[in-house]
This record gives structure tokens, sequence and C-alpha cells, in this order.
């Protein structure tokens, strides 16, 4: 049963718990069997916490038999990445600067998952400080793809994608500064979604770059990122950058299906990927016309001055955060983020303030372009499937530029816009290895990503396999 | 990808910031890894007068349904 248990969707397991077939203790020990056989191997966690695990699953089925429900989630088992704090907790954000460091308050996001009754296994791997696209970490070792251990998760993410793919637990928040989310999902063959900048609270979460910033979940099917995004979004008074919008119900509103939706194609730029991921996104139309939606070309404006922009916005801001670390502990930083960080000291002020005045003007450049076309934009996640973590391991010089624009070349460009993107499995390489699309639509419109998502999930099984 | 930053320039800036770049590796993997000015400067140029930072919120309520 254990064994079955830990393949469920989120979704599926908090139906089953809640009709008594089955219980949070299983799940947990299902969990904890997965994260046994492959950890070791995958490097997904950097703390695992069985004991409260268990003891709290126990506390859930006991709350189950007198007929008290938490909420959507209920006994069903998550992990996160090591960035959302938790009273009383250390909190390493994958570096070793703070790897010792105890969380003197509990995120908005977790704390809003625990009222739902979900289960919390530990704090995942990441990139150090949510700084790197491909999961290197040289401070608590490099995760792992959990579909070929030789090639890379993606990052910042890293722990949370490899280990939604491994079935370890049920889902779990990342962090997206310029696709850490949605990057990974990509590599690992998972759900991923970057909600609209100010869509869920940041309170007591790791900053990086604040303007840029979004938190969100990693799951195995849209169904469980639009009710986790249901869960964790919404204002909060201890983060002004929350918006006070309504939260609509994701989940209801996942049967709409596509006939009659308008999902761009685009002309230029987003096309710009290797063979096996144009042959994957070519299938992906097919399913999405046949199911009923119309697609539609879509010419795409000037990216470049997005791609420019970007690390004008992210460079200072992260270096600000830091800057007090790099006078006094730069050695403890690792080459590749202790220079990425140092560049942001070398941006002037008038440079950093163009590039968020020209966010504006681009954002509606953009909109206007595109979102009076389609109702939604479908594009790739990444340029082509996981390299290896051999491959892809440089610490600087002008190949680490190259790279850590490459690999992100598709998701930044909406962390500038503040868009909301979702990237879901579409199919695999020929060696085996995962490829996500990717959906975009207009601010705070993430309904009809999920709408979009889920109806292409329910004419596929690509999100079925496990590896 | 180029900033047009050179390594004196880098150890000014970054000693502005308050973090000397002393060692040489450093300043040239900063200096390597920075933003493209020029190519920033040159996309500014066309900035709207009157933009400013605040009026991306107004953008993203334009933007929306």
């Amino acid at each position: 049963m254990s064994a079955d248990l830990a393949l469920l969707s989120a979704s599926e397991l908090a139906r089953r718990i809640r009709a008594g077939k089955a219980t949070a203790r299983a799940a947990v020990e299902a969990c904890l069997e997965r994260i046994d056989n492959r950890n070791d191997q995958l490097n997904a966690f950097i703390a695992l916490d069985a004991a409260h695990a268990q003891a709290t699953a126990d506390l859930a089925d006991a709350e189950a038999k007198r007929g008290r429900w938490m909420g959507p989630l209920h006994g069903v088992p998550l992990a996160h990445k090591d960035m959302y704090y938790r009273e009383g907790r250390i909190a390493t954000c994958g570096s070793k600067i703070r790897r010792d460091w105890v969380a003197p308050a509990t995120a908005t996001a977790l704390a809003r998952l625990d009222a739902a009754g979900a289960l919390d296994l530990g704090t995942l791997n990441m990139a150090e400080f949510a700084l790197g696209p491909t999961g290197h970490n040289w401070h608590h070792g490099h995760a792992r793809n959990a579909w070929n251990p030789l090639h890379v998760t993606g990052g910042s993410s890293s722990g949370s994608a490899t280990g939604v793919a491994a079935r370890m637990f049920f889902g779990s928040l990342g962090s997206d500064t310029g696709g850490s989310i949605r990057l990974p999902a990509h590599f690992c063959g998972v759900v991923g979604i970057k909600p609209t900048w100010g869509r869920v609270s940041r309170a007591n979460a790791m900053p990086l770059s604040w303007t840029l910033d979004c938190v969100g979940p990693l799951t195995r099917t849209v169904e469980d990122a639009a009710l986790m995004l249901s869960i964790i979004a919404g204002v909060d008074p201890a983060d002004p950058t929350a918006a006070d919008e309504p939260v609509p119900d994701y989940v209801a509103g996942l049967a709409r299906g596509v006939r009659g939706l308008r999902i761009g194609r685009p002309t230029s730029f987003f096309t710009e990927v290797d063979g096996e991921s144009e042959r994957v996104l070519a299938e992906a139309w097919k399913v999405l016309e046949k199911l009923g939606a119309t697609i539609v070309d879509v010419p795409i404006p000037d990216m470049e001055k997005i791609g420019t922009y970007f690390p004008m916005v992210m460079g200072p801001e992260s270096a600000t955060i830091h800057r007090e670390w790099l006078r006094t502990r730069a050695d403890d930083y690792s080459g590749q983020v202790r220079a990425r960080l140092e560049a942001g000291l070398l941006v002037p002020a008038t440079a950093y303030l163009d590039a968020l005045r020209a966010r504006g003007p681009l954002l509606a450049e953009f909109t206007d372009a595109v979102f009076s076309r389609c109702d939604v934009l479908l594009v790739p996640s990444g340029t082509s499937p996981a390299p290896t973590v051999d491959e892809s391991e440089v610490t600087g010089g002008p190949e680490l530029v190259a790279r850590m624009t490459h690999f992100p070349k598709f998701t930044r460009p909406f962390n500038y816009l503040g868009l909301p993107g979702l990237t879901v499995p579409a199919g695999f390489s020929g060696s085996g290895l995962p490829i996500g699309l990717q959906l975009v639509g207009r601010p705070f419109d993430e309904a009809t990503l999920f709408t979009t998502g889920h109806a292409y999930q329910q004419a596929t099984e690509w999100h079925t396999k496990a590896p | 990808m180029t900033t047009g930053i050179g390594e004196d320039e880098a150890r000014i800036l970054a000693a502005q910031a308050g973090v000397a770049l002393d060692d040489e590796a450093a300043v040239n993997a900063a200096a390597a890894m920075a933003p493209p000015l020029a190519a920033a400067d040159r996309h500014s140029r066309g900035l709207a007068f009157e933009a400013e930072p605040s009026q991306f919120l107004a953008a993203q309520r334009r933007a929306r349904r």
C-alpha cells in the first residue's frame, strides 16, 4: 500500500485520506521509503525530519478519526526549499554563511500550508542563496536529476524539483527570480508555477531581488499546483507587496477546458530551441488544437531590452542584500555566487533606476502586442533538456556569463515583466530527459494557465511518468 | 555581452559600495559578470521623460483583462 500511495498526486492523496481510504502516517512512511531509496543519489534534502513528520501525521490521523479536518491538504506530506523560514528551525538558504542560522519567524506561505493541514518532511537543497540556474551547490553537494543523476536538476529550486519527480513528497514550495521554479520543473519533468509578481506573500522567505522574487509550488499535476497556489496566494499584512487581489478558486476553474481559447504560438525569439524541444512543442500544439483551442501565430516584441534590463535589476538588489557579507565573509561564498553578487556592485544607480522605470512601458508593449491576439502564450521553458552536471559546472569567465543567460533565456523575461508562467511536462528527449512547455498569461490570470495546463494533462500522460 | 567596465573602474565602483575587491581574480570575475551597461544606456535613451518605477503597478493593472 505504501508504494502505491507515493505515486498519487497530492490532490488524490488528500481525497483518499478524507474518504478514510488512506492515512497521513502511511503517506509519510511511503515518502520515507522513497527518500531512503533515492536521496543518497539525488541529494534532494538538506535536513530530513522524519520524526516530526511521523508525529504530525499521527496527529492528523487522530484528528481525522474525530471528524476534524484542518483543510484541503490534511495529512499530505510536503517538503520545501531551505529558504522558507520556520520559527526555531535552521534555514541554511543553501549557503555556508547561514549553515547554523535559526529562523526567528515562520514564512507566511508555510503557515498557510500548515493551516491547510499539510505536513512538512524537512528542508530541501537549493542553489546557494537561490542564485544559480543549474542546481550546483558547492556547500551542500550538487542536487541530481531524478531521471538521470549525471544530469543537473536545474535551479535554484533543485531539491524541490528532483524530489517531486522522484515521488519523495507530494509538492514543494520553490522560489523564482529568473526561472528558479520553471527551469527545474522543465529539467525534472514536474509542474511549476511562477505566479504574477505580488500574487503570493514573501514574508519570511529569503529575499534575492525584491522586484523579481516570486513564491510558487512545484507539483506532480496542474491540479496540485492550482490547489497549493489557492492556499498560499493573497494579501498579507506582513508583506506590503502582496497584492490585494481576490484569489479565485483555481481548482473549481480547472474543468472549463480550452475550447475557444486563443493560444499564442510565438513566431520569433521563443522559437530558438534545440530539435528535440521543437519536436515536443510541435506535438503539444496538436494536442491543444485537438482539444478545441484556436492556435494563433503571435509576433513577439523585441526582447533585447528586457534581456539587458533584467540583470540591471537583479544585480544591484542582490548585491545590496549581500553587501555586508561581501565585506566580511566574501570567502564563504562559492566562487560563482560571489562573482555574480559582486558584479551587482558595479551597476550605477541611474542604470538600475532606468531598468525599473522601463518596466511599466515594456510590460504595456508586451501585453499590447501579445495578449491582444491571444489569451495564453505557449513558449518553451528551456532551450534544451538538462545538461550534465559536469559540462555545466563553470565557475567564472565569459563561459559563465553565457551559461547564466542561456539557461533562463525563456524564463527571465517574465520575471522582469511580472507575468505568471506555468511549466508543464510535455515529453522526453531521445535519451529520456524531460522537456516542459511554459504557459504565460496576463497579470493575475493564473486561472487560465491552470485551465489550459489541466486540459493538456487530461489529454496526455507525461505527468504520470515517474523515474 | 560586455560590460564596458575595466578593472580599475570595477575596483572603484565596488569600493564606493564599501566592498574591497583587492584580489585581482575577484575583480576580473565581477567585471566579467557585470551587466551590459552600454546596451542598457542605449536602450534607456528612448525612455519617456515621465517614466518612473511606480508606473509598473499601473501598467500591471492596465494589462489585466
